[in-house]
């Protein structure tokens, strides 16, 4: 014990050396702090009420949380829907008009279809989306439909459950927005040649771009399930 | 009874050897870090080499920092100080010879395997069969170096320090061994014997383990020797020790399952992780308060040695990490921290401040004993110490303000109850400044390591020409001892009428009993071992035994041979170091991801592939979710795809060819544990995968993709992100042709229908 300024004041209260040594190094037998114990058993007593209380009791479990919210949120959502109203070709294309909708979806296209569509919507991995050619129909409400629904089997998502269903009209007007622009380096035409109406102009493209047969179906590398994803027609008025 | 005096010495020699490689190793392992801290910064970085790749490079890091920088800092230390608490010299030269040069193989070996991808995948148990083998047996050697000194000591009493010494080589021994349970394949790769949901259970009951006993209980050991010898004052309690000790060895065990919160693992055994992790934290904190309040009456001691700085300051962060541990084992506080930096931030405050800390205040205290002359500076000590304190503050502040933000940003919806940040790369880019700031204090922090590596060398020069080598005296053991008499019971001695019970409390509440335990040290290993089977058999048999934790989903089927070969390349990458495959039941992450991960869909993953950290998306519901081609691209080059994407480019899975022959044998393997593979896929495994990767790479050419890729690794690996998470969607198949099982009508679940085939009836547990 080298320490003598110190030492008188301490061991005089509580500290108890204790008889063994070891390479020089002494204990205390000091008693645990209040506190520590407290917490220490406190801790111990809590696990059988939480158990009780979560697993056979009131309280509600990660999963039926889960269930609880998605309840919630989806009944919201057909809320939502109804309010809306019925949606039209003619109600899609109304919301043109709107500067700012079509600035935010500017936006959203930049951030979040670029990177398939191409940043001038010239296409890339997706196709095209400023020629008059359509794999999924040129109707605003049937590119509303391919935006919220998606093309799953071809890579398209289904965006439903990413955008609110006002902005996921807005974007199928945004897309309409876009046809007849002149961007730099197209992808070459996919799909039907329609008219702005709708109508077949041109039944079929070039071999190896139109609809996907068997061989250009993107495998998703579990072949035998055999299923051809089948496209549905659109033309019909 | 001290009639007889033995001469005996202390092997320095061996120390010394250990604590050069302990900085050495400590060097390269911080360096790693400071390279994957710059890949994710700036993802130039990875320079589209495979072997420095942020996959395969962080397993290196954490590896090398963990059993190479610590695990030699253990060894360092226990050879120290057992010889003299034991007043005897080390077991066997020999031993320690083979000790100290296996495990320095087994570092090489794993600095070289790490990069190269040859990994198991199981966090800071990556190393292939070969190494675990190698690994076992030097730890054995360690574990018979010290037994077989305790077993020649002088010192009848086993010091606490050494009871910490034989709990880290018990559990470790017993971690080890079950997590590593594997199938070798080949020479290079491996098959777990577990799978899906009871690999992750045993993986983390390893991992928060290996924390448990590798940096947690050998560094208390290390602190109950170093820190009252620097301060040179009594321990504050030993009543405190004992019950910290037990306490902590046998409820440390229980707590692994918090690193799985929310994920496929049966509810009840989060809730027993939690439950476990908050008894703990006081626990943890005895050994904080025994190592702070030791320096009552020596505070102004602390202001002038840079050993009891470094001291203070480790032990005040073993406190702060272990009252964070017990938080973010909370549920609901890890809804928020688990996949983000937080995690990251909790164990760089565990590993930088305590392990780190604790380390170099034992060099230092050590070099003027070992080298026999006076410390080279300590004012570059002091330097040392502080521009290491700035180094893990510039740290941890950066990553839990990053862990902090992420996690917020993920968990967002806006007014219209949409994901706010629905661009996973949003999260991310936010996040690049602070990663710059934890580069610069993990510079700061390696700059420390680099002075007192100067330290060291300008030391160890000014070395006598020969060490001394004290002779000391102490009598044998005699062969009987006098126990000591029963002290007072006041209880007894009150001559109150009570119950045998509370006289047995009584005993139980004075120490006397553990004192005796103390000199039996056969008794005291098979009390810490029985301690720690127990808790784990309590978990690990109901995980095993209960078939409802994991209900059968009648869809989910092996991968083909082609998906299992870019299973491995995803292994191998280390892609689960930067993507989880587990989504949670959080309407946040099923927005963004997709439906949550169900615990049937794992039941042929081996190893599992859950992950821990979200430096990308999660990608269980990848399977579909893009088109061949997008993969082509992204993996090519992701800032292709995803402007101020992190991620390294992987440029060599266009060129490398894939083994195809080597397929059979993975699939094989696979076989042997379980997985019901057809005779078809047993013997043409090769050419299942040829023509499924033919038709892949058809597509992708016809998509406008390079041609002529069937062959490479890219196409595997495509195959295997097509499949992913994509069989609950699967429409049930026909009943199998060949056998017919019988069927039951069982419970359903959505699309999960519990397989009643031969089972016991279920047991629904909580």
């Amino acid at each position: 014990m080298t320490d003598h300024q110190n030492e008188p004041a301490i061991e005089t209260t509580e500290d108890q050396l204790l008889d063994h040594e070891y390479d020089g190094i002494q204990e205390y037998d000091n008693p645990l702090p209040l506190w520590w114990k407290a917490i220490f058993w406190g801790s111990i007593f809590f696990a059988p009420l939480y158990i009780v209380f979560f697993h056979f009791g009131p309280g509600v479990l990660p999963n039926d949380r889960y269930d609880d919210v998605m309840t919630a949120f989806y009944d919201k959502q057909a809320e939502e829907l109804l309010a809306l109203g019925e949606i039209t070709d003619t109600s899609l294309d109304g919301l043109k008009m709107s500067d700012s909708m079509m600035s935010t979806s500017k936006k959203i296209y930049s951030a979040r279809c670029a990177t398939c569509h191409g940043v001038f919507a010239e296409g890339g991995i997706g196709p095209n989306l400023c020629d008059d050619s359509w794999l999924h129909g040129n109707r605003l409400t049937e590119i509303y439909k391919t935006i919220v629904d998606g093309v799953p089997e071809k890579g398209m998502l289904a965006w439903k459950k990413q955008l609110p269903p006002g902005q996921l009209m807005a974007m199928a007007a945004y897309v309409g927005t876009l046809q007849g622009s002149n961007p730099p380096n197209p992808k070459p035409p996919q799909g039907k040649q329609l008219d702005p109406a709708g109508m077949v102009v041109v039944e079929e493209n070039e071999p190896g771009d139109g609809e996907p047969t068997e061989s250009s179906t993107l495998s998703t590398g579990k072949d035998e399930t055999g299923q051809i994803p089948v496209m549905p027609e659109t033309n019909k008025p | 009874m001290n009639e007889r005096l033995e001469q005996f010495s202390y092997d320095d020699a061996i120390v010394r050897k250990f604590v050069f490689v302990t900085w050495l190793w400590g060097l390269v392992g911080m360096l790693v870090g400071i390279i994957i801290a710059l890949e994710l910064a700036a993802p130039y970085f990875n320079f589209e080499l495979p072997w420095i790749t942020f996959g395969r490079l962080r397993p290196l890091h954490t590896n090398a920092v963990i059993f190479a920088f610590v695990g030699n800092a253990i060894f360092a230390g226990t050879y120290y100080s057992i010889q003299r608490l034991l007043k005897t010299t080390l077991f066997n030269k020999t031993l320690s010879a083979i000790h100290f040069w296996g495990w320095q193989l087994i570092i090489v070996l794993a600095a070289i395997s790490l990069p190269m991808g040859i990994t198991q995948s199981k966090e800071y148990a990556e190393l292939e069969w070969p190494i675990d083998y190698l690994i076992a047996v030097i730890w054995v050697v360690f574990a018979v170096n010290v037994f077989g000194t305790i077993a020649k000591r002088r010192e009848r009493h086993l010091y606490v320090a050494i009871w910490f010494y034989i709990a880290t080589i018990i559990t470790i021994t017993i971690l080890h061994i079950f997590n590593n349970l594997a199938l070798p394949s080949t020479l290079f790769k491996s098959y777990p014997v577990y799978a899906g949901v009871q690999d992750a259970f045993m993986q983390w009951w390893y991992g928060h383990n290996a924390v448990g006993f590798l940096l947690t209980t050998p560094y208390l050991g290390l602190m109950y020797y170093f820190m009252p010898k620097a301060a040179n004052r009594p321990v504050f309690s030993y009543k405190l020790s004992i019950l910290h000790f037990w306490s902590l060895v046998f409820i440390y065990i229980w707590a692994g399952p918090h690193h799985l919160h929310y994920t496929a693992l049966p509810e009840w055994a989060s809730t027993v992780g939690m439950l476990f992790s908050l008894m703990l934290w006081m626990p943890s904190w005895g050994g904080m308060l025994n190592g702070l309040l030791t320096l009552r009456g020596v505070w102004h001691k602390v202001a002038v040695d840079p050993v009891l700085k470094f001291f203070v300051v480790a032990v005040t962060f073993y406190g702060m990490a272990t009252f964070e541990g017990p938080l973010l084992s909370i549920k609901a506080v890890n809804y928020l921290s688990h996949y983000t930096d937080w995690t990251i931030a909790h164990v760089h405050a565990g590993a930088l401040g305590w392990n780190g800390f604790l380390t170099f205040g034992m060099i230092y205290w050590l070099l003027p004993r070992l080298f026999q002359t006076d410390l080279w500076s300590k004012k570059l000590a002091e330097a040392h110490f502080w521009i290491g304190t700035i180094g893990i503050l510039l740290y941890i502040v950066s990553i839990y303000a990053a862990g902090l933000t992420q996690g917020l940003m993920w968990l967002a919806f806006d007014d219209a109850g949409y994901l706010k940040y629905s661009d996973f790369v949003e999260t991310t880019l936010r996040l690049i400044p602070m990663y710059w700031v934890r580069v610069i204090g993990g510079l700061a922090y390696f700059a420390g390591v680099l002075m007192m590596g100067l330290n060291m060398l300008m030391t160890w020069k000014s070395r006598p020409a020969t060490y001394e080598i004290p002779v000391y005296e102490a009598p044998p053991l005699a062969k009987t001892y006098a126990h000591p008499p029963k002290t007072h019971s006041p209880l007894a001695a009150s001559g109150a009428k009570v119950a045998d019970t509370a006289l047995r409390l009584e005993h139980f509440a004075r120490t006397e009993w553990h004192r005796a335990w103390e000199r039996r040290p056969i008794k005291f290993t098979i009390m810490v071992t029985i301690a720690v089977i127990v808790a784990s058999l309590f978990e690990v048999i109901p995980t095993f035994l209960i078939k409802s934790n994991v209900p059968t989903i009648a869809t989910v089927t092996p991968y083909t041979p082609l998906e299992l070969a870019g299973r491995d390349i995803y292994v191998g990458e280390g892609c689960y170091n930067c993507h989880s495959q587990m989504v949670r039941p959080i309407r946040a992450e099923t927005e963004r991801y997709g439906e949550y991960s169900k615990p049937g869909e794992f039941i042929y993953d081996r190893p599992f592939q859950w992950g821990s950290r979200r430096i990308g998306p999660d990608l269980h519901r990848i399977g579909g979710k893009y088109p061949d081609l997008w993969h082509l691209r992204h993996m090519d080059d992701p800032r292709s795809i995803t402007v101020g994407s992190i991620m390294p480019a992987y440029p060599w899975l266009l060129t490398e060819d894939l083994n195809f022959e080597g397929v059979q044998t993975a699939v094989k393997s696979n076989a042997m544990l379980g997985v019901p593979y057809t005779e078809d896929e047993l013997a043409n495994a090769p050419a299942l995968a040829q023509e499924q990767a033919r038709v892949i790479a058809e597509g992708l050419a016809q998509q406008g993709g390079k041609a002529g890729l069937e062959g490479k690794k890219i196409i595997a690996l495509i195959a295997y992100l097509q499949r992913m998470g994509t069989d609950i969607s699967k429409t049930p198949p026909a009943p199998p042709q060949a056998e017919i099982t019988l069927q039951e009508p069982a419970e359903t679940d959505e699309s999960i229908s519990l397989d009643a085939g031969s089972t016991p009836p279920v047991e629904e547990v909580s």
